[in-house]
């Protein structure tokens, strides 16, 4: 009866011209609905976890490493361009809601920080509860392959959780490069694949539909593992007064295919160091061009563009997010909490009986 | 539908209640925590609402207060999982008191036990039902008012006899209204009281606010010192002008013994009269040094314009007291007189009570003084608690500087009626009360609007009640005075005129 209750409305919108087409796959939309049946009865248990912070995909992290001392190295001093073209962001998250006896209870939302002339304006797409156990994982699995996330029969279920952020992070991705023009689009991570894999058709798929519609993306990695020169890119520091961009020539990895040029940018002289992948296939006047945009029509804080910023914040789920959600599902799935925090004991009620004085 | 309260944590006698939107509590209000296990029930009354320390929600505000604007946005929420968000977020914690349980229909003074979590269920106590299981209302009613679910709310006199009693809150409040209310209460039920009235403001007490005659015409009796109340010397007697002489004259101890001789001098001649008493100053064989100080207090006595030789203008107490008969007040309307007259008034009216009382020659008495700093010397305070009361006289404290009063008072007052008050300073002066639960008193006295009062103390059986005073229908008059007051000669026309009509009965 869930599902009929899913045909949600189209509220007036702030002008995005990007929302028109978000229409959620909806089979997700069922998975998550019947997943949730499934847990009905069940006993949830969910201390400790909504401390958690978001799962992230490590899958490429650990390969890269830039630093042969042979590598001719260029940096150059990006200057902003101020010509108002938009900067969209794009992020997800997943986290952990509770555990039962059979699987685990998860959620995953998606946002996008849309900004115009420097006025921010956020559409959040979620949260999707999912119930992932042992009967219904193949099923989620045969989801992810479907939309070019990589998944193997041998996935834990956390790392199903990740992969089901990835899935609708990737799916607002594409949709946002096909509904949005001239724009830069900031996503979170990398733009790199293994060699022959459903990922690699993913970011081809997203970044032909990003150049028909004359947008650059550009893909930021926070966590990065690449170390040129023998640092971790993070830390590094040059003599070159910020913003500048470093980049190095003839640079391609074992087994990996690099659909981006990858980068080493500093915009401001306080923070880090970040990673930028920017597509390939671009001119690289046209890359650059991209950045100077991103600098002169995006806040940079700490050496990071706001609107990423922001779009990490709406879509990260905080402590009483995971409260809400624990008692739609309490509420709507009829399942039972347990959790030795008292607070939430309080909330839910009759599981437990001493109390403390 | 709302989900139930829950129980969360008890420390002490401090329990804390979760509550969840929609729920209609307020500070002051009470609570049942109904433990069908155990048979037992436990009040606990709201002293404070905040906020749920829901985790996250720091974050949450933070999230959405980027310093250039606030951000706009949407969500696209298919299975509507925000609301329940939204529903966490709103969640209150009542900090509450507990005040007693029940058990087997009587309430009894536990607060020690703890209901079950799971199997207790919370839910409003209306007034109306505690005040049914406190009987609160019993024996002899005086409506003050109502309670915030609009139902009638009285005290029984009776708990108010033998009883001090603090009415404080700051200036315009509503502290002068409530005691009009006790005073015309008491009469009613045929009580005698007395009004040190400080700003004439309890003068009209006997007409409507149309200036109609109401039910307590022939009942209230104004007295105002040097124009309707004066008195002989013979009459009010040694020992009381000596405590004038002394308290409010301060009157050096020999010059006091010198007086004395005077006094029987003239005593035994029978020529006491303020005529005589002059003279015998002026002739008296003495120190000259006492010689002047008796005269300037002379002239004191002589210049209050209280005392008089004239038996048929002069009135005694006790023909004051017999108006009472049937309850009545009395109102001494200190308005017009100087802070050394009032002293005198004050001293004749508290000397003189005691003396009529210890002798049996009329009923306790319930005195109402208001800012009592103003005219009430340092050792009455400890007087009134002890020895007064002991006589019967039970006295009603009215002020707006709660400092004023002293602090064995607040230790040992019976009732409390406490109208708003922020300062800080103050409301710790308060909290000195034996009666009072200082957390209670400070969170709730904070935020009460005008006419409305906190009462604390026997009148509730110790169940702190927020009530909003009702409205009175006679005239006010006395606040405030004004240079240009355009109907003043009406004013004093009427006094006058209500006194002669009410001295005719
Ligand atoms: N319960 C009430 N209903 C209607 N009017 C009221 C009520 N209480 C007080 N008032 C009115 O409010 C005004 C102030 O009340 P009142 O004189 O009793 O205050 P107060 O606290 O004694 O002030 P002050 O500190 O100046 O002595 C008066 O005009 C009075 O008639
Ligand atoms: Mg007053």
């Amino acid at each position: 009866m869930l599902i009929e209750q899913l045909h949600y409305e189209t509220t007036p919108r702030y002008n995005f011209p990007l929302l028109k087409d978000i229409d959620l796959p909806r089979r997700f939309i069922e998975l998550s609905v019947e997943s949730m049946k499934d847990v009905k009865g069940e006993v949830l248990n969910v201390h400790g976890e909504i401390f958690q912070d978001s799962l992230v995909n490590g899958d490429y992290e650990d390969s890269i490493y830039i630093g042969d001392p042979e590598s001719p190295i260029r940096v150059i001093q990006v200057r902003p361009i101020r010509d108002d073209t938009p900067i969209i962001a794009i992020d997800a998250s997943n986290i952990k809601i509770g555990e039962t006896d059979r699987g685990i209870l998860c959620a995953v939302r998606g946002a996008v920080i849309w900004n115009r002339k420097r006025r921010y304006r956020y559409i959040r797409i979620g949260p999707f509860p999912f119930y992932i156990n042992a009967e219904n994982r193949d099923e989620i699995l045969h989801l992810l392959r479907k939309h070019h996330i990589p998944a193997s029969n041998s996935s834990s279920l956390t790392e199903i959780q990740i992969k089901l952020g990835s899935l609708i992070e990737n799916w607002i991705q594409i949709n946002v490069c096909r509904s949005s023009n001239r724009s830069i689009i900031l996503i979170d991570g990398s733009l790199t694949a293994n060699r022959n894999s459903d990922s690699l058709n993913m970011y081809m798929q997203m970044l032909r539909s990003a150049r028909e519609k004359e947008n650059s993306i550009l893909a930021f990695s926070k966590m990065t593992k690449l170390r040129v020169l023998g640092r971790r890119v993070l830390n590094l520091h040059l003599k070159y007064r910020p913003p500048w961009i470093l980049t190095i020539d003839d640079f391609q990895p074992f087994n990996l295919h690099l659909l981006g040029d990858i980068y080493i940018a500093k915009f401001t002289e306080r923070g880090y160091s970040f990673r930028v992948d920017i597509d390939h296939t671009l001119p690289d006047e046209e890359k650059i061009r991209a950045v100077k945009r991103l600098l002169g029509n995006d806040s940079v804080f700490q050496s990071y563009p706001e609107s990423l910023r922001l779009a990490h914040i709406y879509s990260t789920f905080t402590a009483n997010e995971v409260i809400g959600i624990q008692r739609f599902i309490s509420q709507q799935f009829g399942i039972k909490i347990i959790s030795q925090h008292n607070f939430r004991r309080s909330l839910f009620g009759p599981y437990g009986t001493e109390m403390d004085d | 539908m709302i989900e139930a309260m829950k129980l969360y944590k008890k420390t002490g006698n401090t329990i804390q209640i979760i509550s969840f939107p929609g729920e209609d509590v307020s500070k002051g209000c009470y609570l049942i925590i109904e433990d069908e296990s155990s048979g037992k029930s436990m009040i606990v009354q709201v002293i404070d609402i905040q906020f749920a320390n829901v985790p996250g929600v720091m974050e949450e505000l933070l999230r959405n207060s980027f310093p250039e604007e606030n951000i706009k946005g949407e969500d696209v929420d298919p299975l509507d999982v925000t609301s329940h968000i939204l529903y966490i977020q709103d969640a209150r914690l009542l900090i509450c008191k507990i005040h007693g349980t029940i058990k087997d229909g009587k309430i009894i003074s536990d607060s020690s036990w703890l209901p079950s979590r799971t199997r207790s269920s919370i839910r409003r106590l209306s007034v109306k039902s505690l005040i049914d299981l406190l009987e609160i209302n019993g024996g002899l009613p005086i409506l003050l008012g109502e309670t915030d679910e609009s139902t009638e709310f009285s005290i029984n006199a009776m708990a108010l006899d033998g009883k001090l009693n603090i009415i404080t809150g700051k200036k315009g409040t509503g502290k002068s209204h409530l005691s009009k209310i006790l005073v015309l209460g008491l009469i009613d039920h045929g009580a005698t009281v007395i009004v040190l009235d400080l700003n004439g403001e309890y003068t009209h007490l006997n007409l409507t606010s149309e200036g109609d005659k109401n039910r307590y015409y022939r009942r209230i009796h104004v007295f105002t010192p040097g124009s309707n109340f004066k008195v002989t010397l013979s009459q009010t007697g040694l020992s009381v002008i000596l405590k004038i002489l002394t308290h409010a004259l301060s009157l050096p101890g020999t010059s006091c013994r010198e007086f004395r001789r005077i006094w029987k001098f003239l005593e035994e001649r029978r020529l006491l009269s303020l005529h005589e008493l002059g003279e015998a100053i002026r002739n008296w064989r003495c120190n000259q040094h006492i010689k002047d100080a008796l005269y300037s207090r002379y002239y004191a006595l002589l210049h209050s314009n209280f005392f008089t030789d004239n038996e048929y203008e002069a009135i005694t107490l006790e023909d004051v007291f017999s108006k009472t008969k049937y309850g009545g007040a009395i109102i001494i309307d200190l308005s017009n007189s100087s802070p050394l007259d009032r002293q005198i008034v004050v001293e004749y009216m508290l000397g003189k009570l005691q003396d009529l009382l210890s002798l049996n020659k009329i009923r306790p008495v319930f005195l109402f003084a208001e800012e009592a700093h103003l005219y009430l010397r340092d050792t009455y305070w400890d007087d009134i608690v002890t020895r007064m009361r002991h006589f019967g006289v039970f006295t009603t404290f009215i002020t707006n500087q709660p400092n004023t009063i002293k602090e064995n008072i607040y230790r040992q007052a019976d009732n409390v009626f406490l109208f708003n008050f922020i300062n800080e300073h103050d409301l710790q002066i308060i909290s000195k009360a034996a009666r009072v639960d200082v957390e209670t008193v400070v969170s709730i006295v904070r935020d009460l609007p005008p006419h409305h009062c906190l009462i604390l103390g026997n009148v509730v059986k110790d169940f702190p009640i927020v009530i909003k005073v009702r409205p009175l229908n006679v005239q006010t008059g006395g606040h405030t005075k004004l240079f240009f007051t355009v109907n003043q000669r009406d004013y004093q026309l009427s006094t006058s005129e209500a006194y002669r009509l009410a001295g005719e009965s």
